[in-house]
């Protein structure tokens, strides 16, 4: 069984590394041939005689990882009260329970969104057991239901968006932008310290002001602005030239207010 | 009660290898108020200005360099560590966001979540205005440990963890709430691990109802126990034997429940006889008596005793 997972994880890797556009869609045939159930139960008696590291996280296992993805495996108990889009590629698969997930999609997916802005039911999917689901479609939501606890295997890539977008249920609509990235998330923690702490770490600002998330690029300026003004000036000026829209709204208001006020 | 200890006049700043060296030789693993013994280090530690300026520019260099993984919780930076604990520095922020999602924000920092803790920790305000807190004192030997359970809480004392201030919060005896802090604040821990910590249990409460109200699900000694509750779920006739081994050997009483539940649904699948879990009806712990009965009588766990059900309630999206 060892060398059935082997094989798995080869077989993936090669369709990975098979052309620069593939995509962990292109595994589908893959995952739906594998005997996941087994190494579910393979990877939980290993860590219970204490052979494989602890998990992380509870009612969760990691099955298999290659150099940009994941597989693992956890019992889905809630509906969660959000509704959130997929920044990495995700393809999922139940495992002991039949499992519905409804899909929708943002409106004009295309445009700027932002909050307020609203999301549409697409369509309802039965799962089996066994039947897997790209999840990855960029702008599109999924809702996984269970009707009992049920374990749902996920073959999941790398972050291939850098926002994650946070939708409430009710009225249907985007209600929150939020990091892909954990390691994103602790940048702009760290930035917003260095900024509240006024002792320094300048140099370590301006590197994270060119940072590829926005979120952190702004905390970043922002807290050159408490550290060293005078730099967080220049970097205020190149940021009104920044890639990402809202960016280039906050730099040039606060620009102009600052003008506003010397003049 | 959560213990402030009063700190020497005239303390002086001073560098995180001298804090280290001393708590590697000042601690005594079989006994946490030896951490008390550092409250004066730990509050010259805290008056080190540079201290948590140069871990977050360390960390920003070994993350922009690909050579740090990313922690567990965003907010905590491991300062450094010896046999049997470590330094973290806790970042506080206060909550950014409003409504439902402000709810799952203050969840990722436990905020307004009344918790105990399994293990010690002597803390030190850094930075900031500081989380207030109020803490309530129970006996964790009089409670068995359902969810739902009433516990009899008193109220010691509403505070703030400001800068300077030092604290001891003894294993599960302390409960405490914190509420988001005004500005962004730092604490520095001294947390004492042990390989009992990792076996003891870990609640959060109610503290009007008075009442145990659920579990943090990433406490290991709830993380090891879902992987018997899963097996139970995917199991086979082959995994009976493990989880009775699980269920003889373990001393964290969560896997043994566990394992117990997922013999007998095995059991049942595999029309099996319940005599492993008759035999536990008499076992001396009565979470563990208490789970065999439930079993034998319904055949599952209810709400009281179901580890998932228990990891719901405060489970963040």
């Amino acid at each position: 069984m060892r060398d059935r997972k082997d094989t798995f994880v080869r077989m993936i890797e090669a369709r990975l590394a098979s052309s620069p556009h593939a995509t962990l869609r292109d595994c589908v045939p893959d995952m739906l041939g594998s005997d996941i159930k087994q190494w579910i139960r393979e990877s939980i008696e290993g860590e219970l005689r204490g052979q494989a590291r602890p998990s992380q996280e509870a009612f969760s296992v990691l099955l298999a990882t290659g150099q940009q993805w994941q597989l693992k495996a956890n019992l889905q108990t809630t509906v969660p009260r959000f509704l959130y889009t997929s920044p990495f590629e995700l393809l999922i698969s139940p495992v002991t329970g039949d499992l519905i997930v409804d899909e929708y999609a943002i409106a004009d997916a295309d445009g700027d969104i932002g909050v307020g802005t609203p999301i549409f039911h697409v369509e309802r999917h039965r799962l089996a057991p066994g039947d897997v689901l790209d999840c990855s479609a960029p702008g599109r939501l999924h809702d996984l239901r269970v009707g009992r606890p049920t374990l749902v295997a996920k073959l999941i890539g790398l972050n291939r968006e850098p926002i994650q977008w946070m939708a409430e249920r009710s009225p249907l609509r985007i209600a929150q932008a939020i990091s892909a990235s954990p390691i994103h998330s602790e940048l702009e923690i760290m930035a917003r310290t260095l900024g509240a702490l006024r002792m320094g770490g300048a140099d370590a600002l301006g590197q994270l002001a060119t940072h590829e998330s926005h979120f952190v690029r702004w905390a970043a300026i922002q807290a050159m602005g408490r550290v060293e003004p005078e730099r967080a000036i220049v970097l205020l000026k190149e940021a009104a030239d920044d890639a990402h829209p809202h960016i280039r709204r906050s730099a040039s208001a606060f620009l102009s207010r600052m003008q506003g006020h010397s003049s | 009660m959560a213990i402030t200890p009063a700190l020497s006049n005239n303390l002086a700043p001073i560098p995180l290898d001298a804090f280290m060296d001393k708590a590697a030789r000042t601690l005594d693993r079989n006994d946490s108020l030896s951490a008390l013994a550092l409250a004066d280090d730990l509050a010259a530690l805290s008056m080190n200005e540079t201290l948590v300026k140069d871990a977050i520019e360390a960390q920003i260099d070994a993350f922009l360099q690909g050579t740090r993984q990313i922690s567990y919780t965003p907010q905590s930076i491991i300062l450094g560590g010896g046999d049997g604990f470590y330094v973290r520095a806790n970042i506080w922020t206060p909550p950014r966001l409003s409504g439902a999602i402000k709810e799952q924000e203050e969840k990722i920092f436990s905020y307004r979540l009344a918790h105990d803790h399994n293990f010690a920790f002597l803390t030190a305000g850094h930075f900031g205005s500081g989380y207030r807190t109020e803490i309530f004192d129970y006996d964790p030997d009089e409670i068995i440990g359902f969810v739902g359970e009433e516990v009899d809480l008193t109220l010691l004392e509403h505070t703030r963890l400001s800068k300077g201030k030092v604290m001891f919060y003894r294993q599960r005896r302390d409960i405490h709430i914190q509420h988001p802090p005004e500005e962004l604040s730092i604490s520095l821990n001294l947390m004492l691990v042990s390989r009992e910590s990792e076996n003891t249990e870990q609640y959060f409460f109610d503290t009007e109802r008075r009442i145990i109200s659920g579990i943090p699900e990433a406490a290991y000694v709830y993380r090891r126990a879902s992987l018997a509750t899963l097996l139970g779920e995917i199991g086979d006739y082959a995994s009976i034997p493990l989880l009775e081994q699980l269920l003889d050997d373990q001393p964290n009483r969560r896997v043994r429940i566990s394992a117990m539940d997922s013999i007998h649904r095995l059991s049942n699948k595999f029309d099996l006889s319940e005599s492993i879990t008759r035999r536990l009806l008499h076992d001396p712990d009565r979470l563990v008596s208490a789970a065999a009965r439930q079993l034998l009588d319904y055949g599952q766990l209810d709400e009281r005793l179901s580890l998932s059900t228990a990891a719901s309630v405060y489970k963040r999206d």
